[in-house]
């Protein structure tokens, strides 16, 4: 890796700065400015920066694809056969104190478990139909009968865990959370939706996850 | 090539090539590998690596904990002092 030692600097110190980043973006933003060759451009594979960074495959498409649409990373695909081009650019880099990098749930300072285990907690989300429709099925809520019984958030969120490895090995536990909440959503929509709690429409992660659960049992992997 | 600058580049490809640590320990390492730059120890405040990371401080502090119990973290904690870390490149390279 030969370095322009100046500008090499200059994206490194402002990757660091960056307010409103997500740690996702952060690290393969380091990784691919160690790539970088002269000219700000690098190109290593999506399976180098799976390896260089820890983080699974979709993990490392989801982030390039928030960077890009930030304006922070510039891709030239390299059309099947080779890899894509990356270019980090700088201005957008050192302008993201006021602007978000969005494209992922995951906010700055989030208490994401990235070494080992997983949470079980029962944090509050907000979930709105976005399109009203005509319901047929509901989950029931309140936890998931797909055991026979009522089961605990956390033994609901270990079956959760499960399923989704068992139906995507590459996963490991710390991803599963960010992945559920992404596939919980259309897990919902694709049993017409969570059904109303006392006329809210917010719903704990708990019984989200338990929708979850039914859904991918009752409808399995085609609506995930 | 100055040798500081190839101890930089190699603890920084020695994380990339770390196949046993998690992602959130290799951004820790990057974090303050980038903060030690050319010298054997890096110093960083808590905030600073907060904001060099975007990981909560609970996972700051479980993370350095991991790596420092695989050696691959010193870290060196002085009254009134920002703490100061030294990534065991060796170490990386043969445990990670």
């Amino acid at each position: 890796m030969v370095h322009d030692n100046s500008t090499f600097w200059q994206r490194q110190n402002a990757i660091a700065n960056a307010e409103n980043l997500t740690s996702s973006q952060k690290l393969l933003l380091y990784v691919l400015n160690n790539h970088v060759g002269n000219g700000a451009v690098a190109w290593p594979s999506i399976a180098t920066l799976c390896k260089a960074s820890g983080l699974a495959e979709k993990s490392v498409r989801r982030t390039i694809k928030a960077l890009q649409t930030a304006g922070i990373l510039d891709v030239e695909t390299g059309g099947g056969r080779t890899s894509n081009r990356y270019t980090i650019s700088l201005s957008a880099l050192s302008g993201t104190s006021g602007q978000s990098a969005s494209g992922h749930d995951q906010k700055p300072g989030h208490d994401d478990q990235g070494s080992t285990g997983q949470t079980a907690g029962a944090g509050v989300a907000e979930f709105q139909d976005e399109q009203p429709r005509t319901t047929t099925q509901h989950p029931k809520a309140g936890g998931s009968k797909i055991l026979g019984r009522r089961v605990s958030a956390a033994e609901a969120w270990a079956v959760a865990c499960e399923a989704v490895q068992r139906f995507d090995p590459l996963y490991e536990p710390d991803r599963i959370r960010e992945l559920l909440d992404e596939r919980t959503r259309s897990a919902a929509r694709a049993v017409g939706g969570l059904p109303r709690i006392a006329g809210r429409d917010r719903y704990t992660t708990t019984k989200i996850r338990a929708a979850f659960i039914e859904a991918y049992n009752e409808q399995g992997a085609a609506h995930v | 090539m100055s040798d500081e600058q190839t101890n930089f580049q190699r603890c920084q490809s020695a994380i990339m090539a770390a196949s046993r640590l998690t992602s959130s320990q290799k951004l820790v390492l990057f974090a303050i590998s980038n903060a030690a730059k050319d010298s054997e120890f890096g110093s960083l405040g808590s905030d600073e690596l907060q904001t060099a990371t975007a990981l909560s401080a609970n996972v700051l502090a479980k993370v350095t904990s991991e790596l420092a119990e695989r050696g691959v973290l010193l870290v060196v904690m002085q009254e009134g002092q920002k703490p100061r870390y030294r990534i065991d490149v060796d170490a990386l390279q043969r445990d990670g």
